[in-house]
């Protein structure tokens, strides 16, 4: 008697070949009978009509349509296109198919058509959502401050970097790397020009105290800028020059304070001065012109040639005017290798805008002065009537950036380094927890529809109770981690006390 | 059949008696857990938006402080929370057995039983389980490692298993913070007294010394002492707590030297070693125990006398039982004001009363609660004096800055502004309760309140989608959210409805005053009773009577007959004043009040010029609840003792 002996190939074969068949045969296919529906179908997030960037990871959504079976067609004016399908209306698309579709479609329109499948079998297709892919990427590194929407107190908090062209998040440093009981607060990163070889971050911990942390070509120190006799307050708001050498900072004495109708949190100042440290000398340096004792500077923010400090500067009032607390955009000039300053000019006056101004941020190519304007005070993020506005330095002409400003706080922008793109922080899906969205800022000086940024989980945002802020764009990853930058800001003792000028 | 695996030894059946043993625990268990009061008392957040554990994955202990995060979602139901605590209470006997057995060859089930009994006393009341799972864990960890070292076959496999277990002490230290240091003990102790190898035993303490500071240098965490106790806790109460507490985390280690100690006491030898008889096969685990129990006679104590044998086993037994008995009573130990809290929080503001009378505590925390309940029941102006009071009207709000940084402060904060229509010291409040105590559902709950009542349906939308995302919390929440698509203002809800007549509508900007705070409650709707009572009891508090003057027109438009305190405080003024304030007639006055009021002024004036002790002890029978007591002493008769009030009104405790 003979054994029929089965080859091993064949039974692998035979055992996955119907299963092949079986599952291309619970494939879904495109509905070509479906009913056109004359409107757009409810996406979240919302991108249709934004101008994306090509590099951006892909924008995932959900639809919130009534159906059970969900076909998405995502194809490029320039070819391309990609088919998704989803049971729940959440759309994932792959990055390996996104990417290249992206890359095909550079300045070009993409149209997103969506046809829902109802329970009966029944296919609606709705009016295609478009959005426009740019010729410029944006940077590929975003640096934001996470934090859940505190008041007065506040437990886990960090800085985290995440790369723009995938869904990879990390932290740069969290309040628990310098205080195990998380009483430490971190606040207001700053980059040269985008790049992170020049950084820094302020700390306020009841265990180390309350240093600038300085990081150079990654290697992070800390300061005490109270230490040079010029205020007893901390290093607050600051701007890296773009020398890479010099950093302004503003000291102010901030409390919170609650309100008892309408948005309950707000910030007073009740006093502010500018100063420039020197990172190499070690050196703090100030002018009566933006110290000065009669008014309150804050916010500075160096022009893109380093040769003008752009601030926010308001008079001396209690706290009682609060609502009459209004800045005035200013800047002066300032040679960095002398350490000169010129004379202090108005940019924008409270009494013109009706407003306070504050966050001024000069396009890369020193053409565009980007900022915020709000109805009192210079704490933009808890205004909502915060809305960004831009200035053309050429012309000075000024207006409000229609496509992007919301009902709610849109504030803590910045400038992608090709200038063709702003990230800033928006509460316009509530009104308290900020998101980061990116618009596309064409060369006519118009701010396009922005986009929240995407998350792989489209529905992210929706049971997300941490809010965003000072999102700031880079090029490259932050040279240091968490672990170093503990270590730097727990270290026993910070640089010597710097040295003051004032002139 | 029933089969599971012990730790690393082997598969084997699972006596039915076991199985008996669990049904009975959970059966006992299930009326002496009160799932509700733990999940008040210890809330665990879930962090519901980001990715699984991720923001744990940072830092040592963090896979353990997630484990214990969502284990402790089985609060939310009884069930769930008594099977919690019956398998935490059977793998710590287990668990504990296992290694003392290692130590002694008599049986230790008895012994072992302290073990889950002190787990289930403390984290069924006083501490969380955050702060037993690190400890059980590394307990776990050394029993697989003392069963492995059994099994090995010779000394090569021996040592390969304990070079396995140091090479996996890095990422063991980094899933169970301090429980490592638990492994580490017990190994240590396991290699010096039962396999005498004192140099492994010098490598574990070695290792135990340097892992966690090894690993939090990489990972770095800035204080040093938390690199080696994370998750390790002493809690700051009573003195019966704290020997709990030291005597869960010695028990095992110190149980394990003391069976060593009485078996070598005892004259008792171990079984000698299969790797030290040459020839000799070893033996299953079942074998070993037969063989212990053939030993029997020769075991424990044999050499010692009878009596003194009896003795120690019935102290033994006696110990057991008291802490059996520490169980059953612990759970009816309704003293204290974190009980009365979750009765409050629980709607049930009568036994919350009842078990503040209870207390004597006069801190700012019992009196909070006494005043919110009161309000709430509407008995605020009858009874207020009939618990315990200082002369501060501190604990009406709990304003004093020294609470801020305390979890369930801000929640009480919130709770209290809220009922007085002041929505955005409500709203403030909840907010910084998320960032101390993260997303709780409590939490999450109040903030979307918060933000329905002040008109943003959007922003309540994203906490209550938070909340959905909490296991066993889903079903409310997804009925909440179908409550804001029929109607983002919520009007139908009971409390949306209730609150929202009451909120502010005019702007104040700056740090007010207890009575400011009250004050504007109540101009913003002049029918806010609990703003009224609350300004009536400040003025009582702070012994105002020209406040309470200025209030006292108002009275008639919300009581019919005036209540018991107001009546005092009237009686009172008018003693002072000569005559009752405007708008209040003698009628107001029931007779029953003047009489009283005419007798401890005569008693009064017997002892006004005596010792203020024996002026309380004349009055305090009769007069200790009133307002006038209250008046001239600064006290009531409800709270510590005159000898002990001084202390106590100084020390309020903290709630935490």
């Amino acid at each position: 008697m003979t054994s029929a002996r089965v080859s091993p190939c064949r039974s692998a074969a035979a055992l996955i070949l119907p299963l092949l068949v079986v599952l291309n045969a619970c494939q879904a296919r495109w509905p070509e009978d479906a009913q056109p529906v004359s409107r757009r179908p409810v996406l979240y997030p919302d991108y249709g009509d934004t101008v994306i960037a090509p590099n951006i990871a892909p924008l995932n959504f959900e639809i919130k349509e009534a159906g059970v079976r969900f076909f998405v067609r995502i194809a490029g004016e320039k070819g391309g296109s990609v088919d998704v399908t989803s049971r729940d209306g959440k759309i994932v698309m792959p990055a390996r198919a996104w990417k290249p579709l992206m890359a095909q479609n550079r300045g070009a329109a993409v149209s997103v058509t969506i046809t829902v499948q109802d329970e009966n079998g029944a296919s609606r297709r709705f009016d295609a959502v478009r959005f426009d892919v740019a010729q410029e990427d944006v940077d590929r590194y975003v640096v934001y401050r996470l934090l859940p929407p505190v008041d007065r107190f506040f437990g886990h908090m960090g800085i985290y970097q995440r790369d723009l062209e995938g869904f990879s998040e990390r932290p740069v440093v969290e309040n628990q790397n310098f205080s195990i009981r998380l009483d430490g607060c971190m606040n207001c990163h700053s980059f040269r020009r985008n790049r992170p070889d020049r950084m820094s971050l302020q700390i306020r911990s009841a265990s180390v105290g309350r240093p600038m942390v300085v990081i150079k070509d990654g290697v992070p120190q800390k300061v005490d800028t109270s230490a040079s006799g010029f205020s007893k307050s901390p290093a607050a708001y600051h701007a890296w020059h773009p020398d890479g050498r010099h950093i302004a900072y503003s000291v102010n004495r901030v409390s919170p304070l609650e309100h008892a109708a309408g948005e309950h949190r707000d910030v007073w100042d009740e006093d502010s001065d500018l100063a420039v440290y020197d990172t190499d000398a070690n050196q703090v340096s100030t002018t009566r012109d933006i110290a000065d004792p009669d008014r309150r500077e804050t916010w500075p923010s160096w022009s893109a040639d380093g040769r003008t400090l752009y601030f926010s500067s308001a008079p001396q009032l209690p706290m009682s005017e609060l609502y009459n607390v209004k800045y005035d955009l200013m800047r002066i000039a300032y040679d960095a290798a002398a350490g000169t300053w010129g004379a202090r000019e108005t940019v924008l006056s409270a009494a013109d805008s009706g407003m306070s101004a504050a966050q001024p941020k000069e396009s890369p190519d020193g053409r565009w002065l980007l900022f915020s304007l709000s109805h009192h005070g210079n704490f933009p993020i808890y205004q909502p009537t915060c809305d960004l506005y831009v200035i053309d330095l050429k012309s000075g002409t000024r207006q409000p950036l229609a496509a992007v400003n919301s009902r709610y706080s849109d504030s803590w922008h910045c400038w992608s380094s090709n200038g063709r793109w702003i990230a800033f922080s928006s509460k316009r899906e509530g009104g308290v927890l900020a998101r980061i969205y990116f618009s596309y800022f064409d060369r006519n000086g118009q701010a396009h529809k922005p986009f929240v940024m995407p998350q792989e989980d489209p529905s992210f945002y929706e049971s997300y109770t941490l809010t965003y802020n000072v999102p700031e764009l880079i090029i490259e990853p932050v040279p240091v981690g968490p672990s170093q930058l503990g270590r730097a800001i727990t270290a026993k003792a910070p640089l010597p006390a710097p040295s003051l000028v004032r002139k | 059949m029933v089969v599971t695996r012990e730790a690393g030894v082997g598969w084997r059946r699972i006596s039915w008696r076991v199985l008996l043993a669990a049904a009975l625990l959970y059966g006992g268990l299930w009326p002496l857990i009160n799932a509700e009061y733990i999940a008040h008392w210890f809330p665990a957040p879930f962090l519901s938006g980001i990715a699984f554990y991720r923001p744990y994955s940072r830092f040592v202990g963090g896979p353990v402080q997630y484990a214990a995060s969502f284990v402790c979602q089985a609060y939310a139901a009884h069930w769930a929370a008594v099977l919690v605590f019956t398998l935490l209470a059977l793998a710590a006997w287990a668990i504990a057995r296992g290694i003392l057995r290692r130590f002694s060859p008599g049986s230790c089930d008895w012994p072992a039983a302290a073990f889950p009994l002190i787990v289930l006393i403390l984290a069924s009341r006083d501490i969380g389980v955050l702060f037993v799972l690190p400890m059980v864990a590394g307990l776990a960890a050394a029993w697989l490692y003392m069963a492995l070292s059994e099994r090995a076959r010779n000394g090569r496999a021996q040592t390969a298993v304990a070079g396995a277990f140091l090479v996996a002490s890095i990422p063991l230290y980094y899933l169970l913070a301090s429980g490592f240091l638990y492994l580490c003990a017990l190994c240590a102790l396991f290699e010096l007294l039962v396999r005498k190898r004192p140099a492994w035993c010098l490598i574990w303490l070695a290792f135990g010394a340097a892992v966690p500071y090894g690993v939090s240098w990489v990972l770095f965490e800035p204080d040093v002492v938390r690199r080696y106790f994370r998750w390790m806790m002493m809690p700051r109460r009573d003195a019966i707590t704290t020997a709990l507490v030291a005597a869960m985390y010695a028990c095992v280690p110190v149980g394990a030297v003391a069976a060593f100690l009485i078996s070598r006491l005892a004259g008792s030898r171990r079984p000698p070693d299969p790797e030290a008889v040459p020839g000799r096969t070893r033996q299953s685990p079942r074998g070993r125990r037969k063989q212990a129990s053939r030993t029997k006679a020769t075991r424990l104590g044999d050499r010692l006398a009878p009596l003194f044998r009896h003795a120690v086993r019935g102290a033994g037994f006696a110990a057991l039982a008291l802490l059996a008995l520490r169980l059953v009573v612990v759970h009816f130990d309704t003293s204290g004001w974190v009980y009365a809290d979750y009765l409050r929080e629980y709607g049930r503001p009568a036994e919350a009363l009842a078990s503040l009378a209870e207390a004597h505590d006069e801190g700012d925390p019992a009196r909070f609660l006494a005043f919110y309940a009161l309000a709430r029941t509407g008995r605020l102006p009858w009874e207020m004096f009939r618990y315990p009071q200082v002369a501060s009207s501190d604990a009406l709000l709990l304003r004093d800055a020294a609470w801020d940084r305390i979890s369930v402060i801000a929640d009480w904060r919130s709770d209290v502004y809220l009922e007085l229509g002041r929505i955005n010291d409500s709203q403030r409040w909840a907010h910084e309760a998320l960032a101390m105590e993260g997303e709780t559902p409590r939490v999450l709950e109040r903030m979307a309140l918060t933000y329905v009542l002040s008109g943003n349906a959007a922003a309540a939308r994203t906490f209550v989608c938070a909340l959905e995302k909490i296991p066993s919390q889903a079903t409310r929440a997804r009925q909440y959210l179908a409550a804001l698509d029929r109607d983002p203002g919520m009007r139908s809800d009971p409390l949306v409805a209730r609150i929202r007549p009451l909120m502010l509508q005019k702007e104040y900007v700056g740090d007010w005053g207890t009575e400011q705070v009250l004050q504007q409650a109540l101009d913003a709707n002049p029918s806010n009773r609990m703003a009224f009572e609350y300004l009536l009891a400040h003025y009582l508090l702070t012994s105002d009577l020209e406040g309470f003057a200025r209030l006292a027109p108002r009275l008639k438009e919300f009581y019919r007959e005036l209540p018991t305190h107001v009546q005092e405080a009237l009686v009172g003024f008018r003693n002072v004043n000569g005559s009752l304030p405007p708008g209040i007639d003698g009628s107001a006055i029931d007779s029953q009040t003047e009489s009283r009021f005419q007798s401890l002024i005569s008693i009064w004036g017997r002892y006004q010029n005596r010792p203020a002790e024996e002026a309380w002890k004349a009055l305090a029978p009769e007069f200790g609840a009133t307002y006038w007591f209250f008046y001239i002493f600064g006290r009531t008769v409800a709270g510590p003792p005159p000898e002990a009030g001084a202390e106590a009104s100084r020390g309020t405790g903290n709630p935490q």
